[in-house]
């Protein structure tokens, strides 16, 4: 795999770092700017970190923004009945890891299509999220120790960039260096071959779409850390700009393959074209076609110079 | 109708027919016959367009007859019928018929109804019991091939070409259908007859051509031959193979299957296979040696009966049961279910055993520095030749696949080896390579078993022969005991009709 091919999009950042540090040299490229895109980017990271364990498994999960939703909802519910931080994290990890976990069950076993199912699967977790907080945001009684999870800054870094670096290393760590990643990997690959190898397809999908949800509960107990409330669709906007993520950072490292740093690098880019955009005064629906034409343009460019590679 | 003479097609440097010659007359059944691999498939894609000739004549009532495409075959008055189905299930009889054809139109749109009645003339034409208004996903196999048939006839077809046709079809089916090719022929039509039932041909055929190696070696009237005939014309003059492993005294009984079914409907089998035999599965294609293979492998989700790994009994299923137990199994078709092609050859080499490479004895965690080392050793071992372990395997030779294919999976402890088509697309060397491979797992006390669709390499590689038919075993005899000739007769004899089933497509 050349240079080029394998740094490309990392270039990409780079090149848009500097132009808007050329068109805003006060505003866009002060230190305390930057880190806070590390900081804006990273709940969007932490989704589209869970998305690359499906996407490994050249599955889908449909499903990531209404858990993002749920998680808020679930432990602000259960901060607001008396439970204590590490509880009410837990459980709502792993109801987070169950919505997963089912889909890639009924998924795996009965060959169903996982875009039809999870998009389902996000109907119904938004339908019980709606449920359980009457559609209203919720406010509960949020203790100060679980708000600094989502706020705070640790030796001058944002605690949320600590924990997209965190998942960050955790994802690849997986996906790199487990039996379980590299199962993940095979059955995305070549699920037949993976198959006659004895690579078990069911509990590896279960797996891979449980890990998906997990990161995005994550996601969703640290956007409410941040907020100090819940609403019941918060989380929905970030499952479109998750796979955009995931599928720029394919077009970096791996040969067209998703993988954690790539994904990571997508999210920065997104958040850097957002935040830079904002600050040069370009309205919102501008920034929106911005980022979906880099989309395409990197896709693009990748595959042009695969042709001739 | 149709002459064909000196027809050679070269695939590089490989001569695949070698100067053929092929006369097929109107109203007349012409049985096309050969061993595997004995150019009937390539003189059919010639025919059909598909290929383009480098040498010979072609001629389609008295015209020449040259088609650069498929399509320019079909406008000059050849239909082809392949063995596999090509239909569109969700469509029905008559809407599969007018795929890639011009949709009548009436006031500019499409005319179902005048499709529907032309379809229909076609069917009562030949007096067939067919429901054109069912989607084709349900109908039977044999139904599904009548289609394919009345879609091939739909604008007057002058030659017709039928890739064993009833391949896949009960008994009673395969009678329906000949009962139709020979009302087709009866009509004026001239057919090409593709068939691995030597009985089926004789009760059908009114001419035969024999291929062998890509030479017509043998043509003329049904009539006029016998089954002995035709067999000593496909299996050649005596060829002494170097005879192998007779001087090897098997051990114990490694595999032992009884009464296994590879699949509903399929015939029951019993096999054993030895500690150091190498047992050749032999058959046309479709003769149900993948599918024994696969059972064998627990990776059939149907398959019913006892399998026996030194005397243990193994579940019905699963793969993982066979890994534990010794067992290791190569499939026929690398690139599509063997290998993860756009992986690298690192990744590809440790998948079966990934839990071998273990940084720690209990956490599930790669140490890459002993996968690598571990791989390379191995390849080193099976002299496979690669750039860089993180290369894509789709960089390098067939030959090299294969043989990462085979060598993943060793491990002093492995008792059976199943290799499906181990040697298949390689080139002579590595064919030789895996050959030598095979021989010194046997060796080493595992026992082989292998399906091949080649005659050479069966008499070979094998110390014992099995040879396939229809799903059952119809031969399983010491190498040193089998002919070309025996072994060709063997894939002819069909085993008892079983009883037809009203048979759904899935």
């Amino acid at each position: 795999m050349s240079f080029s091919a394998r740094y490309g999009t990392l270039i990409g950042l780079l090149a848009i770092v500097a132009l808007f540090a050329a068109l805003s040299p006060e505003a866009f490229a002060k230190g305390s700017n930057l880190i806070n895109i590390t900081q804006q980017m990273s709940l969007l990271a932490i989704v589209a970190l869970g998305a690359t364990f499906v996407m490994s498994l050249s599955e889908f999960d449909l499903s990531v923004g209404a858990v993002v939703s749920m998680a808020g909802i679930v432990s602000v519910t259960l901060f607001g009945a008396g439970w204590g931080i590490v509880p009410v994290m837990l459980v709502t990890l792993i109801a987070g890891f169950a919505v997963g976990a089912v889909s890639g069950l009924a998924i795996a076993t009965y060959r169903m299509p996982s875009f039809i199912v999870t998009l389902a699967m996000g109907t119904i977790v938004g339908g019980i999220t709606y449920w359980i907080s009457d559609g209203a945001t919720l406010f509960g009684n949020i203790p100060v120790g679980f708000r600094d999870l989502g706020r705070g800054y640790l030796a001058g870094i944002p605690v949320l960039t600590l924990w997209a670096l965190a998942a960050t290393l955790f994802a690849a760590f997986i996906l790199d260096h487990t039996e379980l990643g590299r199962r993940i990997l095979a059955i995305g690959g070549n699920r037949e071959a993976a198959r006659l190898t004895g690579v078990r397809i069911v509990p590896n999908s279960v797996w891979a779409f449980g890990l998906c949800t997990l990161f995005a509960a994550l996601a969703g107990l640290l956007l409410t850390a941040r907020l100090g409330s819940a609403h019941p669709t918060g989380g929905n906007g970030f499952l479109l700009q998750a796979y955009a993520a995931v599928f720029l950072g394919m077009t970096a490292f791996r040969d067209g393959q998703a993988n954690a740093l790539g994904t990571l690098l997508g999210a920065a880019i997104i958040a850097v074209v957002a935040n830079g955009l904002t600050i040069l005064g370009v309205p919102n629906y501008l920034q929106d076609i911005f980022t979906g034409l880099i989309i395409i343009g990197a896709v693009l460019v990748r595959n042009i110079g695969g042709r001739t590679a | 109708m149709l002459e064909i003479a000196g027809l050679t097609k070269r695939f590089g440097g490989v001569t695949a027919l070698d100067g053929v010659h092929l006369d097929v007359a109107a109203g007349r059944v012409h049985a096309l016959l050969g061993e595997n691999g004995a150019g009937k498939s390539t003189l059919l894609k010639c025919l059909s367009g598909v290929h383009r000739a480098d040498a010979g004549a072609m001629r389609l009532s008295g015209r020449d007859f040259e088609p650069a495409s498929p399509r320019a075959a079909e406008a000059a008055g050849l239909r082809s019928v392949h063995q596999e189905l090509n239909l569109v299930p969700g469509f029905t009889p008559y809407e599969n018929a007018y795929v890639g054809r011009a949709y009548p139109r009436r006031f500019g749109r499409v005319d179902w109804k005048a499709m529907r009645t032309r379809f229909a003339a076609l069917r009562d034409r030949y007096s067939l019991d067919l429901d054109i208004d069912a989607p084709v996903g349900r109908l039977s196999v044999a139904k599904c091939q009548i289609v394919e048939i009345l879609r091939a006839l739909m604008d007057d077809a002058q030659v017709l070409i039928l890739d064993e046709p009833t391949a896949s079809l009960s008994e009673d089916e395969a009678t329906v259908l000949r009962r139709i090719v020979r009302d087709l022929a009866d009509q004026g039509c001239a057919i090409i007859f593709v068939s691995h039932r030597l009985d089926e041909v004789f009760a059908l055929a009114d001419d035969y051509t024999v291929l062998r190696n890509g030479r017509s070696v043998g043509s003329g009237r049904i009539a006029d031959t016998s089954r002995d005939g035709i067999v000593a014309l496909m299996a050649g003059e005596a060829f002494r193979h170097e005879r192998h492993g007779d001087a090897r005294a098997p051990g114990e009984p490694v595999l032992e299957l009884s009464n296994l079914r590879a699949g509903s409907g399929r015939s029951p089998i019993d096999l054993t296979v030895r500690a150091g035999e190498i047992v050749g599965l032999y058959g046309v294609v479709g003769s149900g040696r993948s599918s024994l293979l696969q059972a064998i492998w627990g990776a059939a989700g149907q398959a019913q009966g006892h399998i026996a790994l030194e005397g243990a009994l193994l579940p019905p299923s699963g793969i993982e049961s066979r890994k534990r137990a010794g067992v290791a199994y190569v499939c026929e078709d690398r690139r599509n279910t063997g290998l993860v092609m756009h992986h690298s050859i690192l990744d590809n080499a440790v998948l079966p055993h990934l839990e071998r490479h273990r940084a720690m004895e209990a956490l599930p965690v790669v140490s890459w520095r002993r996968a690598r080392a571990g791989v390379r050793s191995a390849l080193e071992g099976l002299s496979v030749k690669y750039g860089g372990l993180g290369d894509r395997i789709s960089t390098l030779s067939g030959g090299n696949q294969q043989k990462i294919m085979i060598g993943r999976w060793f491990d002093p402890s492995l008792k059976l080896f199943l290799l499906d088509e181990p040697t298949r697309g390689v080139d002579v060397r590595s064919k030789a390579e895996i050959h030598a491979l095979c021989n010194r797992l046997a060796g080493e006390g595992a026992a082989v078993l292998f399906a091949t669709s080649d005659l050479e390499e069966l008499l070979m590689l094998a110390s014992r022969v099995v040879v396939m038919a229809q799903g059952a075993v119809t031969l399983d005899a010491p190498n040193s005991a089998v002919t070309r000739q025996s072994v060709i007769d063997a894939t002819f004899h069909a085993p008892p009709p079983a009883p037809s089933q009203p048979e759904t497509r899935p």
